[in-house]
C-alpha cells in the first residue's frame, strides 16, 4: 500500500519528500485566512506527503482508462475523466472544464 | 509583516519536474505523458493543498487558536470528505511522530 512507509524511511520523511514543503507552505498561504494564522512545522510535512498521495492517486485513476482503452498516453482527459468519476474530486468540477473548448486555467494572469 | 505577503504567481505550484515524476510512477514505463495532463494535476493539485489549508484555518479560527497544526490539516480532510486520504494520513501522522519520538523533530 502506498502509505506503508517504513520506519527507516519516515526517520529521513522531512528530509526526503517527493515535493518541497516551502513551495507547500506557500501553496497553503495562497487562501487569505491561512496567510493570518502561523503554520506549526509538522504542517507543511504533512500537507506534502498528502500531495503526493492526491497526485500519485489522481494518475493512477486516469491511467486506468489509459489502460483499458489500450492506449500509450496520458492526457489531460483522462485526468478529467477521473475527476468526474470520483466524489472525492467533486471540488475540481468548478475549476475544470466540462467541455474542451473552455480556454484552461490562464497561468499568467 | 511576512506572514501577510502574497504568493507570487510562479509560487502558486508545485515544480512541474516534482509532479512529473510521482506521475510516472504510477504508470507504464513506456507510456507517455502529455503536457497538458502534467500541468493539470499540477494545478489540482495547488487546489487541493489551499482547499484543505483553508478548512484547517477555519477550524483554527473556530477554536480560536493562533496556528495550523497537522491534526487541524487531517481534521479538515475528513471534515471535506477525503476518505481516501483521511485514513492514510492519519497513519502516516502517527508513524511520523512514533519515529520523531525517538530520532527528535526535524523543522522546515
Amino acid at each position: 500500500k502506498m502509505w506503508d512507509i517504513p520506519e527507516e524511511e519516515m526517520a529521513t520523511k522531512s528530509k526526503n519528500m517527493s515535493v518541497p514543503m516551502a513551495r507547500v507552505k506557500k501553496i497553503m498561504k495562497i487562501d487569505e485566512d491561512v496567510r493570518c494564522l502561523n503554520i506549526a512545522s509538522d504542517a507543511p510535512i504533512f500537507m506534502a506527503q498528502a500531495a503526493e498521495f492526491f497526485i500519485e492517486e489522481m494518475t493512477a485513476m486516469g491511467w486506468q482508462y489509459v489502460s483499458e482503452a489500450r492506449r500509450r498516453i496520458l492526457q489531460k482527459s483522462d485526468v478529467a475523466t477521473a475527476v468526474k468519476k470520483n466524489e472525492q474530486f467533486d471540488f475540481l468540477l468548478d475549476f475544470l472544464p466540462q467541455a474542451p473548448a473552455i480556454k484552461p486555467l490562464s497561468r499568467n494572469p | 509583516d511576512p506572514k501577510d505577503k502574497p504568493v507570487l504567481d510562479q509560487e502558486r505550484y508545485l515544480p512541474i519536474a516534482n509532479v512529473t515524476r510521482l506521475m510516472k510512477g504510477q504508470m507504464d514505463p513506456q507510456a507517455k505523458l502529455a503536457k497538458d495532463a502534467k500541468e493539470c494535476v499540477q494545478e489540482c493539485v495547488s487546489e487541493f493543498i489551499t482547499f484543505v489549508a483553508s478548512e484547517a484555518a477555519e477550524i483554527c479560527n473556530q477554536q480560536k487558536r493562533k496556528t495550523i497544526m497537522a491534526d487541524d490539516l487531517l481534521t479538515a480532510m475528513e471534515s471535506l470528505g477525503f476518505d481516501n486520504f483521511a485514513e492514510p494520513m492519519r497513519i502516516f501522522l502517527q508513524k511520523y511522530r512514533q519515529v520523531h519520538r525517538i530520532t527528535g523533530p526535524y523543522h522546515v
